[in-house]
């Protein structure tokens, strides 16, 4: 695990990091839902070209103004003057309202048009601001890990970018679509990972007792790791059952079933990693609501996805056809992806609290350092 | 500070890694991979959307004699079995289709019978007797309109190297996505009045959808000659060309029920009609 702690005595990020970051998690909560309804509704390819929109120059005009503002974020990085701020913002402002203004005719009136065109345009808007967020964390952050961190979420952004122009160019390959799907996960998570690090409780938590060694028992952030690991495994394996081709009235559909069967076999890996981090938490600290509650809410949302997977499940092969307009189908099938993104979160959130209230030997002399000393040093 | 201006670097490199990335992203369009062109004289297998055989369609290098060309075909395409129920279609979720929408509500176009049985959007092709003649695909394109959030015409023959012209008269954003059996082909975007010309060079069954409208689609089988009919709504269709006297096979193309084949002799200036029946599973 990467050195987040304070064994370096790192100053506490500033506050509006931390709440930025959580806008920014929050936002990618809303895109990873707006992902999900274009999948849902099937109108990946309803806007056919890309980075243009029908033609619409929304998008190559965003390119332009993206570039002025980095340029902008760099003269204020470099020269700290407050006027390449303010052009900045002012530039960045002006490329969400290129977004907005620039579309398809008549977009917003079309189900899957402003389906995927909303999802273009909140992309654009989460990209910018994890470029302007990483630039803000590699400024104020002293965490080397959390500096990593924050990059690789501005790198995952920008992979996710060309993932989802490649699946528009190339007709949605399923490898690529499902890839897209996948990443999005990870890149939620970075987000809401750079949120909990940058947050005033991480810094002010203090670690526990250390637990008595006992011969085979595993620390609770290294269940929490299997959990995560686990769960995001599953999520892989979801998008390939969510991007397999299955088409109702054919027979076979060899490929959907398989990735079905390694899905299902999957939740029982999820299920046995979170009972383990459940009932060991319960255990060892029933009486820590800030660790039985992040693995009692793992816990619940497994339960909500089973129930939304049995739907979808039942949906598909009920569904005569992709066609038919068909609600609860759609909502069912958004709400497992966004189930699945809040259980990865929660699951993390588990791990990282139970590592900073219960760090491995190595960083516990630095973790013990109390928010108050380390602000003064 | 050599730490500060390290990080500073490293912001820089990471942003030229974003312009980078972003420019890889951009470019022409995109003309996904398709499968080999096939030249003169080169066999193919083609596999029917229904699941049909495979069939062998070859063009030969003779100059089709047009003197000799005194046959008409035409005929009827009947449909056995039960007729199945046409499924009606939800358009609302554009309102500007919903806005169009014939009296009585869309019905999707996967099969279109009549209530005395005859089969529209059958194609009806020669498969035997012209392989050894050579034709130039005619300089006319097929034109394709969209009107109402549907395909005009919804099934239909064309020859490979002919040109597709594909308009929208829909107040809507259309988007063309094609294959040619299962390849993709192109995938354009159309705003309304918009026209784009198309070439289709191979032989195949090509077909085309939009993803803004998942109900839409048409078909057209891309043959190499130009002996091809498409059955309209009383099931009739005829030729447009005239064949020499012979022994000719012809072949049916549905996108939904399975091809069967037909064999005719046609006479010195014999003017032939014939009937299939197809069957519904």
């Amino acid at each position: 695990m990467m050195n987040v702690s304070a064994s370096s005595a790192p100053l506490p990020t500033p506050r509006w990091v931390h709440r930025f970051a959580c806008v920014l998690a929050g936002l990618t909560f809303v895109l990873i839902v707006f992902g999900g309804t274009v999948k849902s509704l099937e109108a990946g390819l309803s806007v056919p070209d890309w980075p243009l929109s029908y033609g619409q120059p929304g998008a190559a005009i965003a390119g332009g103004l993206l570039l002025a503002t980095l340029a902008l974020a760099l003269g204020w990085l470099f020269t700290k003057k407050k006027l390449f701020a303010i052009l900045a913002i002012l530039a960045g402002s002006a490329l969400a309202g290129t977004y907005y203004l620039f579309g398809p005719p008549g977009w917003y009136t079309i189900q899957s048009v402003r389906a995927e065109h909303s999802h273009r345009l909140l992309a654009g808007t989460v990209g910018f601001l994890t470029a302007i967020l990483a630039a803000c964390v590699w400024e104020t952050d002293r965490r080397r890990g959390v500096r990593r961190l924050a990059l690789a979420a501005l790198l995952a952004v920008i992979v996710q970018a060309v993932l989802g122009g490649l699946t528009v160019r190339y007709g949605l390959p399923p490898w690529v679509s499902a890839a897209h799907g996948a990443l999005a996960q990870a890149f939620f998570a970075m987000v809401c990972a750079l949120a909990a690090l940058s947050s005033p409780n991480w810094f002010g938590a203090e670690p526990l007792p250390q637990e008595p060694a006992q011969a085979g028992r595993k620390p609770l952030y290294k269940l929490g790791g299997w959990m995560v690991g686990a769960i995001y495994l599953q999520i892989m394996l979801g998008t390939a059952v969510r991007h397999s081709p299955y088409d109702p009235e054919a027979s076979g559909n060899a490929l959907f079933w398989w990735h079905f069967a390694a899905h299902a076999a999957g939740f029982l890996f999820v299920a046995h990693t979170v009972a383990k981090a459940v009932v060991q938490t319960l255990k060892r600290h029933g009486e820590r609501p800030r660790l039985t509650r992040p693995a009692l809410s793992v816990a619940g949302l497994l339960v909500v996805q089973v129930g939304l997977g049995v739907g979808i499940l039942v949906f598909r092969l009920l569904a005569p056809a992709h066609y038919e307009a068909n609600a609860p189908k759609e909502i069912v099938a958004t709400a497992h992806v966004a189930v699945g993104g809040l259980a990865l979160v929660g699951a993390l959130f588990f791990t990282l609290r139970a590592w900073r209230l219960l760090p491995p030997d190595a960083a516990r002399a630095g973790a013990a350092v109390p928010l108050a000393a380390r602000s003064a040093s | 500070m050599n730490h500060v201006r390290a990080s500073k670097w490293t912001v820089l490199v990471a942003l030229g890694m974003v312009v980078g990335l972003l420019l890889s992203g951009c470019g022409g369009g995109v003309m996904p991979p398709r499968a080999k062109k096939i030249s003169r004289g080169e066999e193919k297998k083609t596999e029917d959307a229904s699941g049909g055989a495979g069939e062998a369609m070859t063009q030969g290098s003779d100059s089709f004699p047009e003197d000799k060309a005194t046959c008409s075909l035409k005929g009827l395409i009947k449909l056995g079995g039960k007729t199945p129920k046409m499924l009606k279609v939800d358009i609302s979720p554009d309102p500007k289709c919903a806005a169009k929408q014939p009296e009585g509500g869309l019905f999707l176009e996967t099969i279109v019978v009549s209530e005395t049985g005859e089969l529209a959007n059958v194609i009806v092709y020669v498969t035997k007797g012209v392989e050894k003649y050579r034709f130039d695909p005619p300089s006319k394109p097929i034109e394709v309109d969209q009107v109402g959030c549907r395909y005009i015409p919804h099934a239909f023959g064309m020859m490979a190297g002919q040109k597709l012209l594909i308009k929208n008269a829909d107040p809507t954003l259309h988007n063309v996505k094609a294959d040619l059996d299962g390849a993709p082909l192109f995938n354009i975007a159309q705003t309304p009045d918009k026209e784009d010309e198309k070439s289709v060079d191979d032989q195949g069954v090509l077909k085309m959808v939009c993803n803004v409208h998942p109900w839409m689609s048409a078909f057209a089988r891309v043959l190499p000659h130009p002996f091809h009919a498409t059955s309209d709504k009383k099931g009739e269709f005829a030729f447009e060309r005239k064949l020499p006297p012979g022994a000719y096979t012809l072949t049916t193309w549905h996108e939904k029920l399975k091809p069967t084949t037909l064999e005719v002799e046609l006479k010195d200036g014999e003017s032939k009609s014939v009937e299939i029946t197809l069957s519904a599973k």
